[in-house]
């Protein structure tokens, strides 16, 4: 098991945890949907459907919980490509989502993102080692009514890696899930856990469900993929300002919806997602990234290992896609992330995650490789401590670079060798003075260009066409 | 609703990553002993040698080797001050030195400044030193100022004293800096006295850390030992840093580089502490691995930041104050 960080005593991490249970137990949920409505009040929830709202007692709250499991698997298109969720698993990356733009960090040009941009990413990202799921971006090629599964098509025939399937409504998200089922070739099989996706349930805060979050609860279930629940409370504006108050908010969001969703389907694999964003009072602008948010983030992490549930966090910058900031948000996210156990944790995303940078998910996953390196540490035993091998060359009978020790070594002691990050002398790099964000356009040039990712057999490309024909003629009124 | 006192509470001031378990670090430790026992040390400086004989290392006069056994190096871990008071010129700059304490400082000596405004690389000069001391007295967070850069234009034989002049007079912040011989870091203590107002004064207000680094694998040289030495008998600080580079002039493996870094830094320590029971030291380093396919120091590395975190844990393991070099 990996070493990891932790900030917070248990004590503390028990009040966060008992604060949320309490927030739902007086303050409950607003939900409206008359059969999660049924539903709950026979879990044992208890309904004011005058007020609109539930509430949810403690012992309800974690016997739910204790039903979502604890480790997981997130199917890639081929197993090869599987990745574990969990709270001691290795780190992986979800590529951004949602984004509008594609902004190259290396020429400082933006645009508006188009569907071959979609496939793009999912085309480095099934080469990135360090990717597990793919992030769904928003196409402006595409009709503004069927636009997220015009987003998938791209995405499922450009790589085998988990995709995240977000959707604009539950109508849209069943045509999504039959082009994922046209993949595998009958729900049976998806919902064995063989689907190439993961699912999204969203609270709206402060502590509000809409009815159609219920409607896609119910469907992600009946394909059997896991879902993230993100929580994103913005610390000063729909949430507490202090960051405690967030916690507890945020925590009573996530198990309000745990329980929901394990309500509906018993067992489902759900991840605890902190998406906080923060208000800055003296300007109105929503920060992604800052030294407040990383410390909430250590804080779920506890929170999410004390609920036995595996949390995911955010890289996202809030920079204007300014390189230099972009990788200082970058490196110090996901170092953090991955130093603190997360196991999968967002990036890409650059301003407020309005815009997707390919340069950027290179970078990343470049970053996560340098964390993993230091947290594999290094192997400490007599052969290694060297003992002779110091004493033989203090008493100058051999030097390192040639010594036995060093040659039986040298293969098998790990030396991190970075693609893009460089530890040369000054005198070699103004010789080739290539700057970091070159090398990382370089690299992804060569991706793009010798990459290859199988192509989906020609019929089920046809039935996910039809899929999407049929999608634009029920959709676009 | 009543939110009751708590009867006690844990409050938590930070966090680690528990990179290596005392079991590691132990061994780590014996076989430093190891080392330094059976093959000893390299010791240049002749009173060096005298005063390690003395104390009752095992030494081999021809070749210049000391072996210190165990209990030598255990007295001096014990014998040192676990926390150092290093003060500023301006007293709120003080700053304490203790087990996990964190600081930040720059780092020297650069021999090379890129010009701010020119983008050139060119060699540094006095002004340069004393525009990086004056850049580091107005930057919050960085706790001491080691001088960054060195002065080329001044006469080499006595450059540090031009250096410790551009420091002492542009940050009032305290300064750590390499002496380089026993010659001036008599003259710069002599600054600093003249400084604080006499010596009490600037043994009660210490102005000046010395820096030194043995010579890997296992070498005290010359000017090592008179730092070493001086710093003891001058009632200053000295922080041993040795600079190994694994691969190159230490094993290839990151223990084995661990153990070597430790030998050398302890028996500097032996030397601070055979000099004057209770000298201050720091247990420094600049070590890191060597990119053998480019033959460069691999400073910025993970290797460098896992062996960083490693003399950290290894310094705390012996109640020693730590400093240790960034990317």
């Amino acid at each position: 098991m990996p070493p990891f960080y932790e900030m917070y005593t248990n004590e503390e991490i028990i009040k966060i945890y008992d604060a949320a249970l309490e927030v739902l137990e007086k303050g409950g949920m607003e939900i409206t949907h008359p059969r999660a409505l049924e539903m709950l009040s026979g879990a044992g929830a208890r309904v004011d459907a005058s007020k609109k709202r539930v509430f949810f007692p403690r012992d309800m709250v974690e016997k739910c919980l204790a039903m979502a499991p604890e480790e997981f698997t997130c199917s890639g298109r081929t197993k090869e490509f599987d990745y574990q969720a969990g709270l001691n698993v290795d780190a992986r990356i979800r590529t951004a989502s949602g984004a509008i733009d594609r902004f190259d960090l290396y020429r400082d040009t933006t645009a508006r993102l188009t569907c071959a941009d979609i496939a793009e990413q999912a085309h480095i990202s099934d080469a990135l080692t360090n990717v597990g799921c793919v992030g769904s971006l928003t196409p402006s090629d595409a009709p503004n009514a069927t636009y997220d599964i015009y987003s998938l098509r791209a995405i499922i025939e450009n790589t085998r890696k988990n995709v995240w399937v977000l959707t604009s409504s539950s109508k849209n998200l069943a045509y999504q899930l039959k082009m994922l089922e046209a993949i595998f070739g009958d729900k049976k099989t998806m919902q064995g856990g063989r689907n190439q996706g993961s699912g999204i349930f969203c609270v709206i805060s402060p502590l509000t469900i809409p009815d159609d979050e219920i409607e896609r609860a119910f469907l992600y279930a009946d394909y059997g993929l896991p879902v993230k629940v993100p929580i994103t409370t913005l610390m000063g504006g729909n949430a507490p300002y202090t960051m405690a108050g967030i916690l507890a908010q945020a925590t009573a969001e996530f198990m309000g919806c745990t329980t929901i969703l394990q309500t509906i389907k018993p067992g489902m694999p759900v991840w605890y997602y902190a998406l906080f964003q923060s208000l800055d009072m003296s300007t109105g602008g929503v920060q992604y990234t800052s030294a407040e948010l990383q410390a909430l983030f250590a804080a779920v992490a506890q929170v999410s290992r004390h609920c036995k549930i595996p949390p995911t966090t955010t890289c996202t910058t809030s920079s204007s896609c300014q390189a230099q900031q972009t990788i200082f948000n970058l490196t110090q996210g996901t170092l953090f992330n991955t130093m603190l156990g997360v196991g999968e944790q967002g990036g890409s995303g650059l301003d407020g995650n309005n815009a997707y940078s390919p340069h950027s998910l290179i970078l990343q996953n470049e970053i996560m490789d340098y964390a993993k390196r230091i947290l594999r540490g290094c192997d400490i035993s007599d052969a290694t401590l060297g003992v002779d091998a110091i004493c033989q060359v203090a008493m100058g009978k051999k030097e390192y670079v040639s010594a036995p020790h060093t040659l039986k070594h040298l293969r098998t002691e790990e030396r991190f060798r970075s693609k893009l990050f460089n530890y040369i002398g000054s005198k070699q790099w103004f010789d080739n003075p290539t700057t970091l964000m070159q090398r990382t356009d370089a690299y992804l040039e060569k991706l793009k260009t010798t990459h290859e990712v199988p192509p989906l057999e020609a019929h089920v490309l046809k039935e996910i066409d039809d899929i999407v024909k049929a999608a634009d003629k029920a959709l676009i009124s | 609703m009543r939110r009751n006192s708590h009867a006690g509470k844990a409050l938590n001031g930070g966090f680690g990553a528990p990179l290596f378990t005392d079991d590691e670090l132990e061994e780590i430790h014996l076989a430093t002993l190891e080392v330094l026992e059976n093959t000893g040390v390299f010791v240049e400086d002749p009173e060096a040698f005298e005063i390690f004989k003395e104390a009752g290392a095992t030494v081999d006069p021809d070749k210049k080797i000391v072996k210190l056994p165990p209990y030598l190096v255990e007295e001096a871990i014990q014998s040192a001050p676990s926390k150092l008071f290093l003060a500023g010129r301006d007293p709120k700059n003080d700053v304490i030195l203790e087990s996990n304490r964190v600081g930040f400082t720059t780092f020297g000596e650069g021999v090379k400044v890129r010009d701010p405004y020119t983008g050139d690389l060119r060699p540094p000069t006095k002004q340069d030193v004393a525009n990086a001391a004056k850049l580091a007295d107005a930057m919050d967070e960085v706790d001491v100022y080691e001088r960054a850069v060195g002065a080329h234009e001044v006469p080499q034989a006595v450059g540090q004293l031009h250096n410790a002049e551009a420091s002492f007079n542009n940050t009032s912040k305290h300064v750590f800096m390499g002496p380089f011989d026993g010659y001036q870091l008599n003259k710069i203590v002599e600054m600093a006295t003249a400084i604080a107002g006499s010596k009490e004064k600037l043994l009660e207000r210490p102005l000046i850390t010395f820096i030194t680094c043995p010579v890997s694998p296992l070498k005290l040289v010359q000017d090592t030992c008179e730092v070493i030495m001086g710093a003891a008998r001058s009632g200053m600080a000295v922080n041993i840093l040795s600079m190994a580079m694994s691969g190159g002039s230490s094993p290839v493996t990151l223990a084995g580089t661990l153990v070597n870094h430790n030998a050398e830094v302890l028996s500097g320590i032996v030397l601070s502490q055979l000099t004057r029971k209770g000298a201050k030291v720091i247990y420094g380093s600049s070590t890191t691995a060597m990119d053998l396919r480019l033959a460069t120091a691999s400073v910025g590395s993970p290797e460098c930041a896992m062996i960083s975190g490693a003399v950290a844990r290894l310094a705390r393991y012996y109640a020693l104050p730590s400093f240790v070099a960034g990317g």
